[in-house]
């Protein structure tokens, strides 16, 4: 098992009110699996993935990353985690608008001991010919690409994902899922794709639904579908 | 745009509030003392001229003035020395001519009492009150004053500096003056024209038949124009000197405060890209989002020039009046509103300000909307990354961060140079000074120089003798030397000067730019007399600008019997001359003293210059580095999530602006030495003297690393700052 995530509780204080996120949310996900969280806007989802990353502190509750228990250290730590463990993509990208593409993927593979070939991974990405523009110069499709080959390069044990493609057209959104699936085979990298888009739940492994910051199920998926044949 | 800005807005009005109120309280103190200075000539009465006769003034010459345009005064006077080194010279109360402006206390109303001058009195530690012995006499300090003919306390108009310290000026009443001992006597006449507006020219040719007429009946020792008398004009020339720098370096300032506006206003608009526009596709005008965004700017700067003024008329006025009045013995002044300092502190940099951002803004804020929407404000349609190579990939990620704050990085550049060179001109001087004396002890011809009132011969054989003659050169002092062949005390002169030629001192050639073979044409003061002289050889010789000649020539120049001399050199104490045949002993202290002196004077000038310099660092930096770390927020707090560590981060983002600040400082250095050079050379040809141009070795590494310390306090502050910014926060306002 990867990940394991145990009776997680979080909110947030906005005024004088407090918002329940998550709910005692747990599951586990296993190692090289495909795993969406889908659920409509405000289902915690979000912050689940940001608990995941070690972004966000839980109220209560615990997760643990490859059995070791990684909620309740500090940022430090967490820092640690994010460095060696994961990587991150993004909906909006987050790309350095001064770093052209492929400096934006070393600063992934700076991270790593034993970080991808980044030729090899410009290629796989079909980023070759446009490796020197700067951001501003790429397409929504391409920077995404760049943005899971900044998170990928360090060949990273989970790759989490939140709404990749909702910002994309249909056309790139599915030449992203692809990527995706591309990169979950020929590097092993276990994915929780985070999305409100129901079809791509079809490419996972397994699927859990949020609601209302609970889990509302957990399922493995029997009939797993290849990128390419999703539709929407 | 406050909340975002706050630290740097308060940053800049500091600064600006500073560089303001330094202008204005430099101007408004300059005006006040030029005005109440100019009133003194009238409202006391204030001589256009003088002169010193041997003996007094006969009946003839008496005569002979009374036919001409004018009033003549006695103003006989006194030189005491009242302890060792320290000369008063003593004037009975005068009511008519030069009148004395009572400070402090009472003017003298017995035999017993004195008035002394305000910085003399300060300097030896008398006071109303204090007892001051004059001879066998001890006379009662009843007041302390400003006397309006010195308001620069030049003991002999020909001396190259004033000395408040070891001369000073007092009054007493008749009585107690003619039975007073003294050591000199100056039979001195001070002359008043009848018409108060003659043109300068008409003066000056007045002046000329005074003296013929003079010449004409009686020995004169001494003539002095109004307008030539040191102590009366010195400290007048001097207020305006500074002005022409200082305002320079206040409008740079500005300048370089409106470009940070610039900074600032790019770097909000940029974060806030989408939401003008957005607002502009919602119908907002362009001069709606100019007024938005130059408002803060436009505010901070009113609200400088208003502080920036009342600062300016209160202590920094203050502050710039005590820096004259450490120098000058001048006479009170009222605080007078000065509508050019107004204009010139106030409306002129905020126009300039105003001009800068209004010619940056609707540039900016014009570009397409789409540009704003998609967050692309660059003005070039497509934006080529440089190559940078197989560099390493910090070293290409610092160059980025470079090429992206390439503006802020400009201003810091040029403010680095102008704070480098403000600090270096700051520290440079007191040990140039420092220098220059050591160099003028080092290179002095000996230990004592005896001028004589008529050549006596001493016994001693290792004293050597030597003529002396004071010429004209322009407005300067030449000092022509007569010293014997194989001289010991000057053997490098002497043996130059076995081919009959001339040598002349290293600052007379490096002033009046003189080579070798040329002639300089130098007159004899009160005469039509003029003397020609080749220059054959320069011999280092910083003390003062002196011409060598052999004695022998020295007498045929100057049309002297065989015999002549002036004075003796010698390394010790000629036991043997009886003080009557003496006129002065130079030595060690006398050479260096006028620059203890200027040291004295310009002291706190120095310190004012060196520490706003470092605010001008500090400001500087800590606006501009915020500012590369706000441009660059979200990229940080994306590298944090990503798992680069705060000291990674650093090294990422305050490291390159430390590295720019090292490289600013590395551009800068060269470019202030040469500045420097360029405008010491300007200031020497003006000035009476001549000092060689001399940068301490310290001076550099302490301007270095003074911005250097400023850069590691902001280093740390930015830090804090770069920790403290939160990813979870960042990725929801990404949501």
């Amino acid at each position: 098992m990867l990940l394991e995530v145990k009776n997680i509780y979080k909110s947030f204080h906005i005024g004088t009110h407090t918002v329940d996120v998550l709910k005692n949310v747990s599951f586990q996900v296993e190692r090289g699996k495909i795993c969406t969280m889908l659920g409509p806007s405000g289902s915690g989802k979000s912050t689940l993935l940001n608990i995941i990353g070690g972004i966000e502190i839980p109220d209560k509750g615990s997760f643990y990353f490859n059995e070791i228990e990684i909620s309740g250290h500090n940022e430090k730590t967490l820092g640690r985690y994010r460095r060696k463990r994961l990587g991150y993509v993004f909906q909006s990208y987050n790309l350095i608008p001064n770093l052209t593409l492929k400096e934006n993927i070393e600063s992934g593979a700076y991270l790593s001991d034993e970080p991808l070939d980044i030729n090899d991974l410009l290629y796989t990405l079909g980023l070759w010919d446009r490796q020197d523009q700067l951001p501003s110069q790429l397409s929504g499709g391409e920077q995404q690409r760049t943005a899971i080959g900044r998170a990928v390069i360090k060949n990273p044990d989970l790759l989490l994902c939140d709404e990749p493609t909702g910002a994309l057209d249909y056309k790139t959104s599915r030449e992203i899922l692809a990527l995706l699936e591309k990169v979950n085979q020929k590097y092993e990298c276990t994915m929780m794709i985070v999305t409100h888009n129901e079809a791509i739940q079809r490419m996972a492994d397994q699927i859990i639904r949020l609601h209302d910051g609970a889990i509302r199920s957990n399922e493995n998926n029997t009939n797993k579908q290849k990128a390419a044949e999703i539709a929407w | 745009m406050l909340t975002g800005n706050a630290g740097k807005m308060v940053a800049v009005l500091l600064f600006l509030v500073l560089s303001i109120s330094l202008a204005s309280g430099f101007l408004v103190a300059e005006h006040s003392l030029r005005i109440g200075y100019d009133n003194t000539f009238e409202e006391y009465n204030i001589e256009d001229g003088h002169f010193e006769l041997l003996k007094e003034m006969s009946d003839p010459l008496a005569e002979a003035l009374k036919k001409e345009k004018l009033s003549i005064f006695t103003l006989f006077n006194k030189d005491l020395e009242i302890k060792e080194n320290r000369v008063l010279r003593i004037y009975p109360v005068r009511e008519e001519i030069n009148r004395i402006a009572l400070l402090e206390g009472a003017m003298p109303e017995t035999d017993e009492e004195i008035v002394l001058e305000r910085l003399f009195a300060g300097n030896n530690g008398y006071e109303v009150g204090s007892n001051v012995k004059l001879g066998a006499k001890a006379f009662l300090v009843s007041g302390i004053v400003a006397f309006s003919d010195y308001s620069s306390l030049f003991k002999n108009n020909a001396d190259g500096l004033f000395d408040n310290i070891r001369f000073g000026i007092a009054g007493v009443n008749q009585n107690a003056f003619d039975v007073l001992e003294y050591n000199d006597l100056h039979y001195t006449y001070a002359w008043k024209n009848h018409d108060p507006d003659l043109t300068p020219e008409e003066k000056n040719d007045f002046a000329d038949e005074i003296l013929d007429i003079a010449k004409e009946h009686d020995l004169i020792k001494d003539f002095v124009r109004r307008s030539d008398n040191q102590a009366i004009c010195f400290a007048g020339e001097d207020f305006g000197n500074d002005r022409v720098f200082m305002m320079v370096f206040f409008y740079i300032t500005i300048v370089i405060i409106a470009f940070l506006y610039v900074v600032v206003m790019r770097s909000t608009i940029e974060l806030e890209a989408k939401s003008v526009g957005s607002l502009r596709a919602l119908g907002y005008t362009n001069g709606e989002l100019i007024r938005h965004y130059s408002l803060l700017p436009l505010l901070v700067t009113l609200m400088g020039a208003l502080i920036g003024n009342v600062l300016g008329y209160t202590l920094m006025k203050d502050a710039f009046i005590y820096i004259y009045t450490k120098s000058y013995s001048l006479i009170p002044a009222p605080v007078l509103w000065n509508a050019e300092a107004f204009v010139l502190t106030t409306l002129v940099p905020v126009l300039i300000i105003l001009l800068i951002i209004y010619g940056f803004l609707p540039a900016l804020l014009s570009l397409p909307i789409q540009k704003f929407l998609r967050n692309d404000l660059s003005r070039r349609k497509q934006k080529y990354a440089i190559h940078l190579g197989k560099l390493s990939f910090f070293t290409r990620f610092r160059l980025r961060i470079i090429f992206q704050n390439s503006s802020a990085y400009l201003v810091l550049l040029v403010g680095i140079l102008l704070g480098s060179l403000l600090m270096s001109a700051g520290l440079m001087l007191p040990p140039l000074l420092e220098n220059h004396q050591q160099e003028v002890l080092d290179n002095q011809i000996c230990a004592y120089q005896y001028i004589l009132r008529m050549p006596v011969e001493t016994a001693d054989e290792q004293a050597e003798k030597f003529a002396i003659q004071s010429l004209e050169l322009g407005e300067g002092t030449v000092q022509v030397l007569g010293i014997e062949d194989g001289s010991k005390f000057l053997p490098v002169a002497s043996q130059g000067l076995q081919t009959g030629e001339a040598i002349f001192s290293n600052g007379l050639t490096s002033k009046y730019e003189i080579e070798k073979g040329d002639q300089l044409e130098l007159s004899k003061k009160y005469t039509d007399d003029t003397y020609s002289f080749e220059l054959g050889d320069t011999v280092y010789y910083p003390a003062g600008f002196t011409i060598f000649i052999s004695l022998d020539n020295f007498r045929t120049i100057f049309d002297c019997d065989d015999t002549y001399f002036t004075g003796y050199f010698t390394d010790h104490k000629l036991d043997d001359l009886e003080d009557i045949f003496v006129a002065s002993i130079r030595t060690e202290g006398d050479l260096t003293f006028a620059l203890d002196q200027l040291m004295d004077s310009m002291g706190q000038v120095f310190k004012v210059m060196a520490v706003f310099s470092v605010i001008l660092f500090f400001v500087l930096i800590y606006v501009l580095s915020k500012q590369v770390v706000e441009c660059n927020q979200q990229s940080i707090a994306m590298l944090k999530i990503l798992g680069y560590e705060n000291s990674e981060i650093n090294n990422l983002y305050h490291v390159t602006t430390g590295l720019t600040v090292i490289f600013s400082f590395l551009l800068s250095i060269p470019a202030c030495k040469f500045i420097l050079k360029i405008i010491f050379k300007q200031i020497m040809t003006k000035y009476i003297g001549w000092f060689d141009f001399y940068v301490a070795p310290w001076v550099y590494p302490v301007v270095v690393v003074s911005g250097l310390v400023s850069y590691l306090i902001i280093y740390v502050m930015q830090s804090k700052r770069t920790k403290g910014i939160s990813t979870a926060e960042f990725l929801k306002e990404m949501e």
